[in-house]
């Protein structure tokens, strides 16, 4: 082969080679300044922030007002196992009630185990309780944490999920998210 | 002619000896092979015009070689092509070829370029000094603007796959927007369609732990905010609990609810 062909060969490589790692440098950079960057994402009447890099999600829940997911923890189903849904149901006697009922129910279900429940203060304005509980229905262990706040008759869940391995790296993430968690 | 010329070669040859076996400078021995193969090619330039003119048999004929119409058996034969390893390619190679070109009727015109009207590009026997300049460079041109087109696609597949591949794995979901979807609920039991015979097979087992649960609910019986005649309402709105399910689910509400009475 003529030493020009090499010549041309070896150039082209270069260049692809370059454009490559600039554009994939380039593209590591936006994508960890889109962590830090949070996005206030809005829809039925609740308002919260999620990290730049974060989308909107469809939820299987009839009861779903909003849900964000991580589009990178999308597993093999095609579900994302990092999100946050924020749901509404109605109580019918109050949010203590429906609260300890739902999670007594889960405690004894198979494939659930309760890690914690308590009050917690400040959330949108609002009193509420939390509850953390581990789930395992497809195989791969999820541990949640459930924030309940009541208004209008209504109870308002916002769940944040991750899979049990990664959760307490996310959970920062989650705190900005339910700290930042307002009514419109 | 002919023996002129061999009598050159040899020289030539004894030349090439001398200077291998160092009787020589590379000097002289540059200046004076440039010398006999100037004489070389002055005297096949004029066999072939003689030849051309008719005045005399092509040289071939009268050394008894065949081959090439200078006479040369092969290159390895030809002193112009007989370099030395530390000389390199002949620099006189190009100067020795005789400029000029034959027209139709066999007639050498030296130091002329072939008119355009009569060029036959075609002809693989126009020499190769005919080809006009600007067919040239209009083909470097090309060439260059081909290549460059190639570095320009180069960059932009490089750009592309820095941007949307994940290493060397398309990420196509991103690369269109797509969101995500996402299938945990806060209230798994009571929106759990998935399998109803699998509910109401679990029903006793719910039953079970309600009623194992009503003594804790007792407790709560105790403060104001349980009334019993709140939790009677839900006793008898655990219609989600109906709904999904079965009649022992509901029955065994009924017995949590009369803790509560």
């Amino acid at each position: 082969m003529e030493r020009k062909y090499i010549v041309g060969i070896v150039i082209l490589i270069i260049v692809i080679g370059g454009a490559f790692l600039y554009a994939n440098k380039v593209m590591k950079e936006k994508e960890s300044h889109n962590e830090t960057e949070y996005l206030q994402v809005s829809q039925n009447g609740v308002s919260i922030i999620v990290p730049g890099n974060w989308v909107k999600a469809t939820s299987e829940s009839n009861s779903s007002l909003l849900a964000v997911a991580d589009p990178s923890s999308k597993n093999a189903n095609g579900f994302s196992d990092i999100s946050v849904n924020i749901e509404r149901k109605n109580i019918t006697d109050s949010l203590d009630a429906e609260f300890t009922r739902n999670y007594d129910t889960l405690s004894v279900t198979t494939g659930y185990q309760v890690l914690f429940s308590g009050n917690v203060s400040g959330i949108g304005g609002y009193s509420g309780l939390e509850a953390d509980y581990i789930s395992n229905i497809t195989g791969v262990a999820k541990q949640h944490k459930a924030i309940w706040i009541e208004k209008d008759g209504f109870a308002y869940v916002i769940l944040c999920t991750a899979p049990q391995s990664s959760f307490n790296s996310k959970e920062m993430i989650f705190n900005q998210i339910i700290g930042n968690f307002k009514f419109n | 002619m002919s023996r002129e010329r061999d009598k050159l070669i040899a020289v030539l040859n004894e030349l090439e000896k001398d200077y291998h076996e160092g009787n020589i400078s590379q000097e002289k021995y540059i200046s004076l092979r440039k010398r006999y193969i100037h004489k070389i090619d002055t005297l096949d330039a004029s066999n072939r015009v003689r030849a051309m003119r008719g005045k005399g048999p092509h040289s071939n004929k009268r050394s008894g070689r065949e081959g090439s119409p200078n006479g040369y058996n092969s290159k390895r034969n030809n002193p112009r092509y007989n370099k030395h390893p530390k000389q390199g390619r002949n620099p006189n190679y190009r100067q020795s070829r005789p400029k000029g070109y034959y027209d139709e009727n066999g007639e050498f015109h030296p130091y002329k370029s072939r008119p355009y009207n009569e060029r036959n590009l075609n002809n693989v026997n126009t020499p190769v000094n005919d080809v006009p300049k600007e067919t040239k460079s209009k083909t470097s041109v090309a060439l260059v603007a081909l290549f460059t087109i190639i570095l320009l696609a180069a960059f932009g597949t490089g750009i592309f796959m820095g941007v949307f591949g994940d290493g060397f794995s398309f990420g196509f979901d991103d690369l269109l927007g797509a969101g995500a979807a996402i299938n945990d609920t806060a209230f798994p039991i009571q929106d759990q369609t998935v399998n109803l015979t699998d509910y109401s097979s679990n029903s006793s087992d719910i039953s079970s732990n309600y009623s194992s649960t009503s003594s804790d609910y007792s407790s709560y019986s105790s403060s104001d905010d349980y009334g019993s005649g709140g939790y009677d309402d839900s006793g008898s709105g655990s219609g989600g609990y109906d709904d999904s399910g079965s009649g022992s689910g509901s029955g065994s509400y009924e017995g949590s609810g009369s803790g509560y009475n």
